[in-house]
């Protein structure tokens, strides 16, 4: 096997990789990476001309690094804001500031805020560059702000540096049944699509150093805004109707009893009683399970919790009867993902109902919606609590 | 290629321009003999000539040998004495009666030209000359110096045998011949080196070993042609069937044990005098990776270390150039808390990745070799000055980013986990091509070159099996012994990706 010219082949391979590589390559140093983005509306728009505000957070990595001597008071983050016609041209305009390459695939949330969400159309116009452009990953996370987006991003707890690192976490914890899933920007877009009604999750400051993740903001898919605000006590009756209270509490306080019961798992069924169109008519059927974290009630949780169970039962139904008559006379807007069952369910209904479903004529609101609640006490805590010892 | 032979044809001439002025048969007379073994060796300083009169005959003779290649006891208590002592005895032919009867040595030759007797002297034979007679009797005193048997200080195994080869061959043939007592067990000695005449045995057991790899391989042995193999590293590169290569297409090893698992795997194993590294042929590449130690311990414990070894060879390879093509390509692929965190350790490092990459890869090179080359005692600074004055203050000096030294250190250890070392050794020099890759094109490149080794291996033999085997050509029952180590009861055959002609090597008893 003797190559003639191997040198001169030698030379061409590497001058072909040497001469035309590396176009792609950017070092880490020189990158800016974006990693959330709040969309506000800009102080000057006019009623018929929105102008939004996109601000950008970007990371200084130097801020971040814990392992270098002597603890540095410098921010981990940078924000860059400027206000125009449409979000990518605007993030152009950012460009402009920064010395690096902006990076935004490592962009971890999006937060609208309530005036930007309100406006119809305008919410599903700007989420388009996030859905369209290449480096947009479907997992980046959308939430809604009371007030302005962009002051979320300067709240800096103690314990983690970037704001956009505590949104997410923020988003992502779920002990409380009275938030929201973190709503993926791929659901969201498919949400969208199908012109589905849903929940987002609502966030709003509460001192320099929180943020707090309460309640959920109602969006209206065929009106394409938001129509409302459910608060966090009737965003845990939605969770339960839909079988998304896998924990949480509930706890009753009356006269005669007082008791707080830790939610462990939540499954409910909806199913189609009656298919005519103007008196559709559902069945839901939840269940509850839950364990007695404190209780100071006269009857003992270990000999007698069917006592606790029927508290439960009709603390829950009540809720969610409240939850049903907000979403549908208020908000009119199906909150409940019974869109969703429909459509994999009794498609042809769906598609004959769907343009009026939650709107114009309403068929969600004419609907009647009963409720079926099974509670199971699991246990009832370590202690062996008797209130009526016998003999002292 | 031209020029070469142009060159050993050359050499030829000279070579036996120098035998002709020696006459090829024996001389009658003791004195033109013992003259023309001074003329031939240039009458050295180590070479003995003892002559003495035999018996009634009152027949010359003369007692040749090299001082410091014999037995110097044996000579005298074995030879000697007993031809002095038995003065008294008249027979016709003295040599004959002298094989016969008188001296007490095993191996005992006769031969009749000048070469045998000068390589027997030159091998530490004792060669006994008799006035007037045209045959020499040559007799096995060889002993020289050697060192101990030792544990093996390239191969260590935690459980297993502590023995290792020697530079004496005799003492190597005889440790494998210690542990397997089967008959079949062949022994063919070649010689090599034109000056050196080495010998050099392969070894293999017939009726497992397909013959067709043990007559390629004398085939190969014979075509050597060098005035003296110093190692079986040259032995090896002799007959390896491709040059170009990085892949050792040989095994070595120090290890009687191994040698022997190869040997009942239906393998040839390759002794030369003069090295404690036996040669081992064929190989595949995922024998490299396997260790003695996989077979002495349970088979659980075997599987993992075994798969624990494929990950370091992952690593060992591809760690740097992942770092590069990551960090400078593809940066969305790493999750966002650790791409931040190796940002902020690179802020303010001067270099990008690559050359990063490439300083601290080179400088651990080097310290890899100095360690090596240094005395053992001065070798520790090595790790000092290593570990600590380059490690610690390359990085507080900005120079590298503490992520770097971690992955330079983490590779480090990897590719020392390879049993194998001169397929350690090739590893490391595919390190640099996959980083150069990975810096010109990013993981794009790193594929690139990954299919490229891949057509390579497959291409590749060892001794004209497939080195790619068992996975290409498929051996699927194969990869039980030789991916995983599977339990003994399912290792009831040989693997046969060799052909092996006994394919039983286990029984189960009923």
């Amino acid at each position: 096997m003797h190559i003639q010219n191997a040198p001169l082949i030698t030379l061409y391979i590497l001058s072909l990789l040497l001469l035309t590589g590396c176009w792609d390559s950017v070092e880490l140093e020189e990158r800016a990476f974006i990693y959330g983005v709040a969309v506000d509306l800009a102080n000057d728009s006019t009623k018929n001309d929105y102008q939004l505000r996109l601000t950008d957070q970007l990371v200084v990595p130097s801020g971040i690094n814990t392992t270098s001597e002597g603890v540095t008071n410098q921010k981990a983050y940078r924000n860059l804001s400027k206000s125009g016609d449409n979000l990518f041209d605007i993030n152009n305009k950012i460009s402009k500031q920064e010395n690096r390459t902006m990076f935004a695939e490592h962009l971890e949330v999006i937060i609208f805020s309530e005036e930007v969400v309100m406006q119809p159309d305008l919410f599903k116009k700007s989420l388009d560059v996030f859905t369209r452009t290449q480096d947009m990953r479907r997992g980046i996370k959308v939430a809604i702000s009371k007030g302005k987006a962009n002051a979320l991003l300067e709240i800096v707890p103690e314990d983690v540096k970037l704001p956009s690192e505590y949104i997410s976490t923020l988003l992502e914890n779920q002990r409380s049944a009275e938030v929201s899933y973190p709503l993926r920007l791929g659901d969201l877009n498919e949400y969208l699509l199908m012109e589905l009604s849903f929940v987002m999750p609502y966030l709003y400051i509460l001192d320099d150093e929180s943020i707090e993740n309460d309640g959920v903001a109602v969006f209206n898919g065929k009106k394409g805004g938001i129509v409302g605000i459910l608060n966090g006590t009737l965003t845990k009756g939605r969770n339960i109707i839909t079988g998304d209270a896998n924990s949480g509490t509930i706890s009753i306080s009356a006269d005669d009893t007082k008791f707080t019961a830790e939610l462990i798992d939540n499954k409910s069924k909806i199913n189609l009683v009656n298919e005519k169109k103007n008196n559709l008519k559902f069945q839901l059927e939840v269940e509850v399970t839950g364990i007695i974290s404190e209780t100071a009630d006269k009857n003992n949780p270990f000999t007698n919790s069917e006592a606790y169970e029927e508290e439960l039962v009709k603390k829950i139904s009540s809720l969610i009867k409240q939850t049903i008559e907000k979403a549908q006379n208020e908000l009119q807007t199906d909150i409940f993902k019974i869109n969703v069952y429909l459509r994999n369910h009794h498609y042809t209904l769906w598609e004959s109902i769907k343009e009026n479903w939650d709107t114009g004529e309403n068929y969600f609101r004419q609907s009647d919606i009963s409720v079926d609640v099974d509670v199971t006490i699991e246990h009832s805590g370590n202690t062996l609590y008797n209130s009526e010892k016998e003999g002292g | 290629m031209k020029r070469q032979s142009k060159i050993n044809h050359k050499k030829n001439e000279e070579l036996s321009q120098d035998n002709s002025s020696f006459p090829i048969e024996i001389s009658h007379y003791l004195e033109d003999n013992i003259n023309i073994i001074k003329k031939m060796l240039g009458n050295p300083s180590d070479l003995i000539i003892r002559e003495l009169t035999l018996g009634n005959q009152r027949k010359k003779a003369a007692i040749i040998y090299i001082n410091g290649l014999i037995d110097n006891q044996l000579v005298q208590n074995n030879v000697l004495k007993e031809i002095l002592s038995n003065q008294t005895e008249t027979k016709t032919d003295l040599l004959d009666y002298l094989y016969q009867k008188i001296i007490a040595i095993t191996d005992i030759s006769k031969v009749k030209t000048l070469d045998d007797v000068s390589f027997g002297i030159l091998s530490g034979n004792t060669a006994l000359y008799i006035n007037e007679t045209d045959t020499v009797l040559l007799m096995g005193t060889a002993s020289g110096e050697h060192r101990s048997i030792e544990e093996p200080q390239s191969e260590r195994l935690i459980r297993g045998p502590k023995a290792g080869f020697i530079e004496d061959i005799n003492t190597n043939i005889s440790l494998i011949r210690q542990d397997i007592k089967d008959p079949n067990l062949r022994f063919e000695t070649h010689h090599i080196g034109r000056r050196s005449k080495q010998k050099i045995v392969v070894s293999f057991i017939a009726g497992i070993v397909n013959m067709n790899i043990v007559n390629e391989v004398n085939r190969r042995l014979k075509s050597i042609d060098t005035d003296y193999a110093f190692s079986s590293g040259e032995v090896e590169q002799w007959i390896q069937d491709s040059f170009l290569s990085p892949f050792p297409q040989i095994g070595d090893t120090e290890r009687p044990d191994r040698a022997i698992q190869s040997l009942l795997k239906g393998k040839v194993v390759i002794l030369l005098e003069g090295t404690p590294f036996v040669l081992i042929a064929p190989i595949t590449l995922v024998e490299t990776f396997h260790s003695l130690e996989d077979d002495n311990q349970r088979w659980l414990n075997g599987t993992s270390l075994r798969l624990l070894r494929y990950l370091t060879a992952f690593i060992a390879i591809f760690l740097p150039s992942l770092y590069i093509a990551l960090v400078t390509y593809h940066p969305e692929m790493l999750p966002a808390k650790l791409i931040f965190s190796i940002a902020a350790s690179r802020e303010g490092v001067p270099f990008p990745a690559f050359v990063e990459v490439v300083i601290m890869a080179i400088t651990f090179e080097i310290l890899h070799e100095a360690g090596i080359r240094l005395p053992k005692i001065i070798g520790s600074t090595i790790g000092i000055v290593g570990g600590l004055v380059i490690g610690e203050s390359a990085v507080s000096a900005g120079i590298v980013s503490p992520i770097m030294v971690i992955i330079t250190a983490l590779t480090a250890i990897a590719s020392f986990t390879t049993p194998q070392y001169s397929m350690a050794i090739s590893l490391r020099l595919l390190r640099f091509c996959f980083m150069i890759a990975a810096a010109v094109f990013g993981l794009y490149g790193v594929i690139l070159v990954y299919i490229v080794i891949n057509i390579h291996i497959v291409n590749l033999k060892s001794i004209g099996v497939p080195y790619s085997l068992p996975f290409a050509p498929l051996f699927i029952k194969d990869w039980k012994g030789l991916v995983i180590r599977s339990p003994l009861m399912m290792l009831m055959n040989r693997p046969n990706y060799l052909k092996v002609t006994d394919k039983r090597k286990r029984r189960q008893t009923k």
